[in-house]
């Protein structure tokens, strides 16, 4: 047999059933109440330069069924690997055959490159998880209205481009195709779901 | 160990020695909660999910049990109803079954609870924002009746194109004066989909509309997961001229006296003799343990003597 | 003074109690082991393993033993098992070409290159009572097993040589197959997927289709090209070897149906085919299945859609006797709610037709 050269790749969930569960408890609070943000309150495994809470969302929705997409300056060895070891997840050929992206906020691309689903299969819109540099900031930049938010969430662009959030609210009018969106930053995140409408400004 | 073996040990001791926490196992369970998010992000959206054949007859809960499955947590509150009621033999039994399968506290109280399941009534007592409710659901499609075909039913959600169910809901009142449907009464959710509510009253239809709670919706044999977000539009169907109407009765709980329930009719002898209590009994009992009487109740000091 | 029945607890376990006793029967006759009927009652297995998408014999027989004999009740059992059994790899297709068969029949030829093998059928037997089981007795011993050739050819695949069967041609190794259980049912649904449905389809209601066919519903006129049933060995690619292995050898019965097609503007007539197969020796499973997978092609031949057993719709969500059982006996379920939100609309509808035909309802009162 050949001898593959290995690194261990770094850890995943230590008690994966609970972990998961608990995960993925955040994940649905978040796409349920978007714009609230919600705490991982435990730790588990990850490769240098992620988040953790964008860390436990991968492990607790990639596998086999779900092609990832691997943003720039995150597609990594490192990366891969634990992604491989922990997931079985395969890598997507492009960025529109993956169900699930990792992205880092710094290095977007834009977001029609992802797929947005039909609108008889509208699920197969893309998950975005978005490393973002942080998740307050003193100014709101703009509304988000919709389902989840009792009247209306005054929200910071949280280190993304407002280029980027205006092609992500002209996807609005696509509804119910969209992508479907978490901004990670360390144990904090945030869900914004395709559902949410932005508008800029204090209107 | 011989298989035969290990399935002695594993009858024996609690199943939870030979089933994973919550039955399914990790990559289902990572399926249904796929489907559980996307559903959550296209409020009243039908996902289709590759449902799994439960220890539990389809048509009994699957969908609400999976759905229940993928969620549930060791810290979680679950409470399970059937008609309202915590004590009817299928609530009781899937109630069982999640505590063989995870040991989670349970409890009657509705405010109590951080996971509900349901069948068939929406709790009277508000929920509050760190609660789930899940409904089994037999038939999630609200055109099927007018459409047999799924390949069609699709199209017509993917275009919004729900004409077929305003003329049906129009002859309706042309030839009874009345909209003849009087559970699982169609939606409009957060002004897109259609959605069918699963069998619950028309009395509890309004409950659905800006909800504090996630309420998600699972059909295990049609194989299909929906969700209303909290806080979101939920609108009967209905005209200007005949607007939505829920249920009354001319009669209070005859046991706490509420006006506000839905009251479930109790024939009493075969001349005609009947009753109405509540169908919701946390809240009748609730009411009851703060005083209240309906007419045919046991007095407050008679409780106190015994 | 009204009091709230309670204990559905308690109803319950009394109720599990009950079956317990009653499944063991009378204490005196001695307790069925799972090997007997695994042995003796084998067809009664093959079909809980097919319809339970679960090869395993034993696990069958207990879920019959459990059932106390009830079929669907036993392939649920088996079904809720395999729930929580995880994935562990993908197997290559079975070739039944290579079949160890134990019995191989054709309709259209008389004689058949490798020959025809009867094998343990009951088709020549005459069913009269044999009151010698009733006594039970010494095991019957025969010498009449035969074997034929491990590799022989489909009878079908004889006609390919003129042209005049259509070529089943596999799909490619990296075409996505579709797999119910592991995804919902979705249309238009592929040929894979619709003989999966029908593998695990309630053979009562395939027969039903199959047979409906045969009486004008549905154009059909078939001949039974093969019906083969024997042991084929299943192999798993190990990607670490690069090879495949043998895993284990299954006992399948497959139908190959072939039915005239009388052509249209574009092609030529020729015979086309409708495929079964099943676990264990399950002839009638299979023959019915290659039925209905037959007529299920219509719109693919460009034939009339025009009766129930070419609607794929129709048959495949029908199909599932686990499904359709829990439906339909959910009824026992209370819905006393909506039966009581109906008890009131019709009350009200009663109420308003009284109130508005009240003057005439006087009127032919005063008229008798």
């Amino acid at each position: 047999m050949t001898t593959l050269q290995m690194t261990t790749p770094a850890a995943g969930f230590h008690d994966p059933v609970q972990q998961s569960q608990r995960a993925f408890r955040i994940l649905l609070d978040t796409m349920a109440r978007p714009g609230r943000v919600m705490d991982q309150d435990f730790d588990c495994g990850h490769p240098g330069g992620i988040a953790p809470v964008l860390a436990a969302g991968l492990l607790t929705l990639a596998d086999l069924d779900t092609p990832v997409w691997l943003g720039e300056g995150l597609d990594t060895p490192a990366m891969r690997d634990w992604l491989r070891f922990h997931t079985g997840a395969p890598l997507a050929t492009g960025p529109g055959q993956a169900a699930l992206v990792l992205l880092d906020a710094a290095r977007m691309p834009a977001l029609d490159v992802f797929s947005l689903g039909s609108d008889e299969a509208p699920e197969r819109g893309a998950t975005l998880l978005v490393q973002v540099p942080s998740l307050h900031a003193a100014a709101a930049a703009m509304t988000w209205r919709g389902p989840g938010i009792k009247e209306s969430v005054a929200m910071p662009l949280c280190g993304l481009d407002e280029a980027l959030w205006r092609q992500r609210a002209q996807l609005s009018a696509v509804f119910p195709r969209g992508l479907d969106i978490y901004l990670g930053c360390g144990r904090q995140v945030i869900g914004l779901p395709r559902s949410t409408v932005i508008t800029f400004g204090e209107a | 160990m011989t298989l035969q073996q290990d399935y002695a040990a594993n009858a024996a001791q609690a199943p939870l020695e030979g089933y994973n926490f919550a039955f399914l196992d990790e990559q289902t369970k990572r399926m249904i909660r796929r489907a559980i998010l996307k559903a959550v992000a296209i409020p009243g959206y039908q996902v289709p999910f590759g449902s799994r054949e439960m220890p539990l007859p389809y048509g009994w809960g699957t969908g609400g049990m999976q759905v229940t499955a993928a969620v549930i947590g060791g810290s979680d509150v679950l409470k399970v109803i059937d008609q309202g009621a915590d004590d009817t033999t299928n609530a009781v039994s899937i109630r069982r079954f999640f505590v063989r399968m995870t040991n989670v506290a349970t409890t009657e109280k509705t405010r109590d609870a951080t996971l509900i399941q349901t069948r068939h009534r929406v709790p009277e007592t508000p929920l509050h924002e760190g609660q789930i409710l899940v409904y089994q659901v037999p038939i999630p499609e609200p055109l099927r009746w007018l459409e047999p075909r799924e390949t069609e039913t699709r199209k017509m959600h993917a275009l919004s194109e729900y004409g077929v169910m305003h003329v049906k809901l129009y002859e309706d009142i042309s030839q009874h004066g009345h909209i003849s449907t009087a559970y699982d009464y169609p939606v409009l959710v957060n002004g897109r989909y259609m959605m069918r509510c699963s069998p619950i009253p028309k009395f509890d239809t309004p409950k659905l509309h800006m909800n504090a709670a996630l309420q998600l919706f699972g059909a295990g044999r049609e194989k299909r997961i929906y969700a209303v977000p909290p806080y979101t539009d939920v609108k009967p169907l209905d005209f200007d001229d005949h607007p939505f109407e829920v249920e009354r009765w001319p009669e209070a709980c005859a046991l706490c006296g509420s006006h506000d329930s839905f009251l479930d009719e109790v024939i009493l002898d075969d001349k005609g003799g009947r009753m109405f209590v509540c169908s919701d009994t946390d809240y009748c009992g609730e009411r009851q343990a703060a005083g209240h009487r309906g007419h045919m109740a046991a007095p407050y000091k008679d409780e106190a003597a015994e | 003074m009204y009091v709230a029945v309670k204990g559905g607890e308690a109803a319950i376990g009394n109720a599990h109690a009950l079956l317990a006793e009653d499944r063991r029967g009378d204490t005196a006759v001695p307790e069925l082991s799972v090997d007997q009927i695994r042995e003796q009652f084998s067809l009664a297995v093959d079909r809980v393993m097919t319809e339970g998408s679960v090869y395993d014999p034993e696990l069958a027989a207990l879920a019959l033993k459990q059932a106390r004999g009830d079929q669907v009740e036993a392939i649920f059992l088996l079904r809720a098992y395999r729930t929580t059994l995880p994935r562990l790899a993908v197997s290559l297709p079975i070739d039944t070409a290579k079949m160890q068969v134990s019995r191989r029949i054709s309709s259209c030829f008389k004689d058949l290159p490798g020959g025809q093998l009867l094998g343990p059928t009951f088709d020549y037997t005459h069913r009269l009572l044999d009151f010698t089981l009733l006594a039970g007795g010494a095991p019957p011993r025969t010498e009449a097993r035969g074997e034929l050739a491990p590799d022989l050819p489909q009878v079908v695949d004889l006609l390919n040589a003129e042209g005049l069967i259509e070529p089943e041609i596999p799909d490619a190794d990296d075409a996505p197959v579709g797999d119910l259980t592991r995804e919902p049912l979705m249309f238009p649904a592929g040929r894979e997927v619709r003989l999966q449905n029908l593998a695990r389809a309630d053979e009562g209601y395939l027969l039903a289709l199959g047979y409906s066919t045969q009486r004008g519903y549905a154009k059909s006129h078939p001949f039974v090209g093969e019906i083969r049933s024997g042991d084929v060995a299943v192999e798993v690619e190990i990607p670490e070897l690069g090879f495949a292995v043998d895993i284990a050898d299954i006992t399948v019965t497959e139908c190959q149906m072939i039915n005239q097609f009388t052509g249209s503007k574009s092609e030529k007539p020729k015979f086309t085919r409708g495929y079964g197969l099943a676990f264990g020796y399950a002839e009638r499973k299979a023959m019915a299945m290659s039925l209905v997978d037959r007529s299920l092609r219509a719109q693919e031949l460009g034939e009339d859609i025009t009766a129930p057993s070419q609607d794929a719709e129709f048959v495949l969500y029908h199909a599932d006797n686990v499904e359709a059982s829990g439906f339909v006996q959910h009824l026992k379920l209370p819905h006393h709610v909506d039966f009581q939100s109906e008890l009131t609309l019709v009350r009200t509808m009663r109420a308003e037709i009284e109130a508005a035909s009240a003057p005439v309802a006087e009127f032919e009162e005063a008229a008798q």
